[in-house]
């Protein structure tokens, strides 16, 4: 008899819990305590605003057109990062993509790339977003030559390799930089998780680098100082606990 | 001119709620949520109103079994379905939830205590009679 009694109370509250709530019922939302984070991205979904302005003003100085594409640039962002509760560790570099610019058949070429290791704080949470402010520090190069057009010569096949031609040596600027900004992504839903992440920052540079070249001593080289906004839209995959 | 006015607003107030007894009252809401769409509320298949965040409706409905259903452009479809009676007040909650390539509409029936602590930062009241 008891049990009886305690089977149909049982049943009772489970119809109870069961009334009304069909298909779309409440969830209190999944918290996890940790992740493990893939992020990367799509070329053409991130790029930077860069400033070097000494070399800029060698370039404007010697009439190099470069119509503003010297400091636009783009590249393929990866991340590695780990999660726990509300801060976030962060290994990210972003692989250097050659880009040419054309200009009356001159050649401009470049690339860009930078790595940082950040720490990230949810400065804002919701149930779906997250918003986090990042510090972090890393270190960046950027890279260029610019070859003046010469369609009118030419050259025998066995001279390609001997000749002398309007084509500056590749200079580069390296250094250590600080990385910073907000990020906004997804709450994690599943133990493996897809989400996006839209990211912001700024890189500055500790302090004014000279400007170097592989092949050449370069005399009274320009000395600058990184300043570089960026935007990137990630994908992430995340393994969460 | 106010003695047509009061009789055409009563007459009005009758067509419209004269029956109100004979209905139970579902009130849903939203509370404030960051980076929310709104959606289409359909009651038993028929379009009732569009809710958005930091608001509530409440809808009119015959006893019996009311389908509340939300969907939005490009949400999944979700459907809640609730046991009605008469002269019963129900307070449903309602949030979004978005996921990859994925949001929709979650609901939950709380009670009413927790509902009107809740709906103190709603500001839109539209109130609606189901379609016959």
């Amino acid at each position: 008899m008891k049990k009886t009694l305690y089977l149909f109370f049982g049943l009772f509250l489970f119809a109870a819990t069961l009334n009304g709530q069909v298909d779309s019922a409440y969830r209190e939302p999944t918290v996890f305590k940790s992740s493990f984070i893939l992020r990367a991205s799509y070329y053409y979904a991130n790029f930077g605003i860069l400033s070097l302005p000494n070399m800029q003003q060698v370039l404007k100085s010697g009439q190099i057109n470069t119509s503003g594409n010297f400091g636009f640039v783009q590249s393929l962002p990866f991340e590695l990062g780990w999660r726990y509760q509300d801060w976030f560790f962060n290994m990210n570099i972003s692989l250097p993509l050659a880009s040419t610019y054309r200009s009356n058949k001159d050649n401009f070429n470049k690339r860009f790339t930078f790595g940082s290791l950040t720490l990230e704080r949810s400065v804002f949470k919701s149930r779906n977003y997250r918003i986090n402010a990042f510090l972090g520090a890393g270190y960046y190069e950027y890279a260029f030559s610019y070859g003046r057009s010469e369609e009118n010569r030419q050259v025998a096949t066995p001279d390609l390799f001997t000749s002398n031609f309007a084509v500056s040596p590749e200079i580069y600027n390296q250094g250590g930089m600080l990385n910073f900004g907000v990020s906004l992504l997804n709450q994690e839903r599943k133990r493996v998780s897809v989400g996006t992440c839209i990211r912001a920052g700024y890189c500055l540079g500790f302090d004014t680098y000279a400007w170097k070249a592989r092949t050449v001593s370069i005399v009274n080289a320009p000395r600058d100082r990184l300043g570089l906004f960026y935007l990137q839209a990630l994908l992430s995959i995340s393994r969460n606990r | 001119m106010s003695t047509i006015n009061f009789i055409v607003m009563w007459g009005m107030w009758w067509l419209a709620w004269g029956d109100v007894d004979e209905k139970a009252v579902i009130v849903l809401y939203r509370q404030p949520e960051f980076l929310a769409s709104r959606y289409e509320i359909r009651v038993n298949n028929q379009l009732v109103a569009t809710l958005e965040t930091k608001s509530f409706i409440e809808i009119l409905v015959r006893e019996g079994v009311a389908i509340l259903e939300s969907s939005d452009y490009r949400a999944t479809k979700r459907v809640l379905k609730l046991p009605v009676k008469a002269g019963n007040t129900y307070f449903v909650k309602a949030y979004e939830e978005v996921d990859f390539l994925e949001r929709y509409l979650r609901f939950q029936v709380v009670d009413a205590e927790t509902a009107k602590k809740e709906m103190t930062k709603c500001k839109r009241n539209l109130k609606v009679i189901q379609p016959d």
